[in-house]
């Protein structure tokens, strides 16, 4: 049986969410299996539509890419990158997105289990951090998938992140698993 | 302090690092003695130099950011000149500007490392996306009649080893010596697992150097199966650099036998020694009825593809040169016998599927190819292995 996990990160150029899918792979290896993170942009430095693709397993992982229609969970913070990838997630998989900025059809809603949360304005107004939102993104995508043990998650995430910048992180951490969760009880109990 | 900081992990006699195939690539230079790095930045290869230039300063090497591609090979074959390793990195568009100095380099016989992450062309083309457009102008970027070295590297592991090769045959051969990556391997981030440093130093073997008195040196006055012996500089042997046609001094010269014999030693040189220089994988062969012959980082879709073609009953089979050129081809050949069905796979119109019809001796091959940035997936693989055999 397959045991690998695949994600999709997607954004514009310069939102930072390439830095997500470093980490989660880093995360995997340092657990002692398979990560691989392979990023795609457009020529555009600023606004182009950029996704990561993150792929986790305990086997080797040769084929750098997620496989359209094998994705698991998918989560955007642009409606360029949105619309343009997420035909790649399977039927009945999760798709995260910022509701400020992306905007699902209701056909998406039906065919994947879109979940709303408001991404960059956590990162904003809550860490007063922008560029924590990559690390709200982590949580959020671990919190769904649990892909990888939450305390290995953060050690690996703070291991890439100056000192300096520890406690807005942990704290961008924790409003994602936060948020998350609230999102799936509010699923639950709808 | 090797060089790669925290990221290692040594197992098993094995360095394991997380990084990407342009970090490798710079990695490797740094670890098999590189001590110059010059160029120009450009997408997809730009990260080779960002990450050098914070590595290379720490072991004593320089890196400079020149004024344009041109200049960049210019300062690197000029730090070769003086006697030390020294690399380049670019892409395609690069490498057509830097194609006249890298002739330079084939003609005095200076070896340089040259890396080139292929991106669309031609022209400017896609520069974020992948191609392996590049596979021809490798062969012969520019004019002239030489013998290209190219090595193409189609895991994140070769990113780095075939980069410490290519340091090593270039010193051997004299030449400059392409490492072909693309943005995929570039780009993409995962564990390598690499020989130690040690392993890497212990494997080099320096420039042949002259140490007789300086009135008998004759750089150029070497056996016809031989590379140039090139002294290090300032040291009290004096020769001339040209990329005229020149004598076993390095004075240009149109003496008909001499410049005859230069230009038969520079292909003589690297024919004479090709087992020095091939390297090939073959994934699944030995039951395999249909062979697959891809490289670079289509060889990654290539092997999922075997495998799920073999999961279906059809047994398929990869042959990948890593030494793209010179050319396999004597194996080529003895698989043009062995396998009836044959496909080519490469993200360019077919640019090495005619070198395979020439090594076969046949031109019943199938082709799949891809021109609009985008990589093969497995299933384009396997699609055409259903429809063509």
């Amino acid at each position: 049986m397959s045991t690998r996990t695949v994600m999709r990160f997607t954004g514009v150029g310069g939102q930072g969410v390439l830095l997500a899918g470093t980490i989660f792979a880093s995360a995997k290896i340092n657990q002692g299996g398979f990560g691989m993170k392979t990023a795609t942009y457009t020529s555009q430095v600023r606004g182009g539509a950029t996704v990561v693709d993150i792929q986790l397993d305990d086997k080797e992982i040769w084929y750098p890419y997620a496989i359209d229609g094998q994705i698991d969970f998918m989560l955007s913070v642009a409606d360029v990158s949105y619309q343009q990838f997420k035909v790649g997630v399977r039927e009945g998989g999760t798709i995260v997105v910022d509701p400020n900025l992306v905007y699902p059809t209701d056909e998406d809603r039906k065919k994947w289990n879109i979940v709303e949360i408001p991404i960059i304005t956590i990162a904003k107004e809550e860490v007063k951090l922008v560029l924590t939102q990559s690390v709200v993104a982590l949580a959020i995508a671990n919190t769904y998938t649990h892909a990888i043990d939450d305390q290995l998650l953060v050690d690996t995430m703070l291991a890439a992140v100056p000192e300096r910048f520890h406690a807005p992180n942990k704290l961008a951490y924790e409003l994602g698993q936060k948020y998350a969760e609230a999102a799936m009880y509010e699923a639950e109990h709808a | 302090m090797a060089a790669g900081g925290d990221n290692v992990v040594i197992k098993d006699g094995k360095r394991e690092v997380v990084m990407p195939g342009n970090h490798l690539a710079a990695l490797a230079a740094v670890d098999s003695g590189c001590k110059f790095f010059g160029g120009y930045p450009i997408t997809p290869s730009t990260e080779v130099m960002e990450y050098i230039s914070d590595i290379l300063p720490e072991v004593g090497g320089t890196c400079i950011q020149m004024e344009d591609e041109i200049a960049g090979v210019a300062v690197a074959t000029g730090a070769s000149m003086s006697g030390v390793r020294s690399m380049t990195a670019t892409s395609g568009p690069g490498i057509s500007l830097k194609a006249e100095n890298l002739g330079l380099a084939q003609m005095a016989e200076v070896p340089l490392v040259v890396v080139n992450v292929m991106r669309g062309g031609p022209s400017t083309g896609l520069p974020t996306r992948v191609a392996q457009g590049d596979i021809a102008q490798a062969k012969n970027p520019s004019h002239g009649d030489y013998k290209s070295i190219a090595l193409c590297a189609g895991t994140l592991a070769e990113c780095y080893t075939e980069t410490v090769r290519a340091f090593n045959l270039a010193d051997r051969f004299m030449q400059p010596v392409f490492v072909l990556l693309d943005a995929t391997l570039g780009l993409m981030h995962a564990k390598a697992v690499l020989p130690t440093v040690e392993d890497v130093q212990a494997g080099i073997v320096p420039r042949k150097k002259f140490e007789g008195e300086p009135e008998n040196y004759r750089p150029y006055g070497v056996e016809q199966d031989e590379a140039a012996v090139l002294n290090p500089m300032f040291q009290g042997y004096r020769y001339h650099f040209t990329g005229l046609h020149h004598d076993a001094m390095g004075f240009p010269t149109e003496e008909i036998e001499t410049c005859r014999k230069l230009i038969d030693r520079l292909f003589n040189k690297v024919d004479a020694h090709r087992d020095e220089i091939e390297l090939n994988e073959e994934f699944m062969l030995d039951d395999a009825d249909i062979l697959l012959i891809g490289y670079g980082s289509a060889s990654l879709a290539i092997k999922e593809a075997v495998l799920r073609l073999r999961e279906e009953g059809i047994k398929v089979g990869m042959f990948r040169p890593i030494t793209v050129w010179p050319s396999p081809e004597e194996r080529l050949n003895e698989l043009g016998k062995q396998f009836k069905n044959v496909l080519s796979i490469e993200l360019n119109q077919g640019q090495y599927l005619e070198e395979i019809q020439r090594c076969m001796g046949r031109r019943d091959i199938e082709k799949l190819t891809k021109t609009n940035g985008r990589p093969f997936s497995p299933a384009d693989i396997s699609a055409k292995v259903k429809e063509v055999f």
